[in-house]
C-alpha cells in the first residue's frame, strides 16, 4: 500500500466521523440549552394582566402590574405538588428580602388550601400571592410546567423567563445582567 | 413430536423424505409471533386525548379545533401533539383552541398565539427562517451525502469518471441525430 492509497483510506474513514461528530454535537448543545427560556418572541412584549383571585379569596384580584410600574418585579409560578418549589423557596426568600425586590407568586393548577399550607410550611416569600386554578393564565404567559419565573422590567415587559427552580447561579445568568 | 416438528421446521421421515410442515418457512418457531410484533409497530398509534366533554357541539367547529391541535407539539410529551397527549398542558392547549375556535378567531391567529407564547418548537412544521434553515435541509444535506458516499462506494473514481463520461457523450450524440 502505497502513501497516496493511505491518505484516500484516511479521508473515507476521518469525513463519516467528523458528520457524525458535528451531529452529536448540535444535539448535545440542544439538550444542554438550560432552563433560559426558547421563547425569544415573548422578550420585550408587555406582561400579560394578572386578572386572578388573591389566594383564598374568590374575589378577581383588583391589584394590577401597573400597580408595580416603575420598577422591576419577578412573578413566579409555583404548585404545592411541585418538589423543585421547595428547593427554590429558600432563595426566594433571600432575593426578596436582599434586593427588596417584589415576588408576584402563583399557585399554579393547585388548590388554593394546598398552596396556602405549602406557604405556611416552607415560606412565604410573595408580596402577592394569586391563584391560577385552571392554568389558563399560565398559558397566557407561556408556562409549561413549575417553577417559572419571570422578570418584569419597569415598564412592564418581559425581560426575562426562566423554566426551572431558582438557584444562584440561574440568577446570575440570566436575571443579574438585567438588574445592572 | 409436534413440538419437535414446530422446532425444527422440516422434519425427515422414513427413508430420508422431506416432510414440509407450516413451520418450515425458514423464518423459525416463532415468525407468526414477530411478523405480528412488526405489524403492531407500523401500525400508527391513533388513539386521541380528546374527551368527549371538551368536544364543541358544532362539527365544523370541532373539526377546525382537531386540524389545529394536530399540528401542534405537546411541549410536556414532545413526541406527540396536542390531540393525543394526556398532560394537563395539552388538556389545557385544547381548550384554549376551541375557546379561540368559539370566539371566531381563524387557524393562523391561533396558531400564532400559542407559538407567541411556546415558540417555534410547538408547530410540528416550524417556520422556515434563519434559525430553522438547518432544520429544514439538514435531512436533505445528510441524504445527497449519502447517496455521495454510497456511488463512491460502489464505482472507484476512475470507472466512475468513465460512466459519467460516456453517458454525457450518449446524450450529446442522440441529442445530435434527433
Amino acid at each position: 500500500m502505497n502513501k497516496n492509497q493511505g491518505t484516500k483510506l484516511e479521508a473515507k474513514f476521518i469525513l463519516p466521523l467528523v458528520v457524525f461528530a458535528a451531529f452529536v454535537g448540535f444535539a448535545a448543545a440542544g439538550l444542554m440549552m438550560g432552563g433560559a427560556s426558547r421563547q425569544p418572541d415573548e422578550i420585550g412584549r408587555a406582561a400579560p394582566e394578572l386578572r386572578l383571585p388573591a389566594l383564598g379569596s374568590a374575589e378577581k384580584n383588583r391589584e394590577r402590574l401597573e400597580h408595580y410600574r416603575g420598577r422591576p418585579i419577578l412573578i413566579n409560578f409555583f404548585a404545592s405538588w411541585c418538589l423543585p418549589c421547595i428547593a427554590e423557596n429558600d432563595f426566594l426568600m433571600e432575593i426578596a428580602k436582599e434586593r427588596r425586590m417584589p415576588v408576584i407568586g402563583i399557585a399554579y393548577k393547585d388548590k388554593p388550601a394546598k398552596a396556602l399550607g405549602f406557604l405556611k410550611r416552607y415560606g412565604d416569600p410573595y408580596s402577592l400571592v394569586l391563584s391560577d386554578e385552571d392554568g389558563q393564565a399560565g398559558i397566557e404567559w407561556g408556562v409549561s410546567g413549575v417553577p417559572e419565573t419571570f422578570l418584569i422590567g419597569p415598564d412592564g415587559a418581559i425581560e426575562a423567563h426562566y423554566a426551572g427552580p431558582l438557584t444562584q447561579s440561574a440568577w446570575d445568568a440570566t436575571f443579574e445582567k438585567l438588574l445592572k | 413430536m409436534r413440538y419437535e416438528a414446530r422446532d425444527q421446521g422440516v422434519k425427515h421421515g422414513a427413508r430420508g423424505a422431506r416432510i414440509e410442515n407450516s413451520y418450515s418457512s425458514g423464518l423459525g418457531p416463532h415468525a407468526s409471533g414477530l411478523i405480528l410484533a412488526v405489524l403492531l409497530i407500523f401500525t400508527p398509534a391513533i388513539a386521541l386525548a380528546i374527551e368527549a366533554q371538551e368536544q364543541l357541539p358544532d362539527k365544523a367547529e370541532e373539526a377546525r379545533a382537531v386540524k389545529i391541535g394536530e399540528s401542534l407539539r405537546c411541549v410536556i410529551c414532545p413526541s406527540g401533539t396536542v390531540n393525543d397527549s394526556p398532560a394537563g398542558l395539552a388538556q389545557d392547549l385544547r381548550h384554549l383552541i376551541r375557546k379561540e375556535v368559539k370566539a371566531g378567531k381563524n387557524d393562523a391567529e391561533i396558531r400564532e398565539y400559542i407559538r407567541m407564547r411556546y415558540g417555534d418548537y410547538v408547530l410540528l412544521k416550524p417556520p422556515l427562517n434563519s434559525s430553522t434553515l438547518a432544520l429544514w435541509l439538514g435531512p436533505f444535506a445528510l441524504l445527497i451525502m449519502g447517496l455521495g458516499a454510497y456511488i463512491g462506494f460502489l464505482f472507484p473514481k476512475n470507472i466512475l469518471a468513465q460512466k459519467l463520461k460516456s453517458c454525457i457523450f450518449s446524450v450529446k450524440r442522440n441529442g445530435k441525430n434527433s
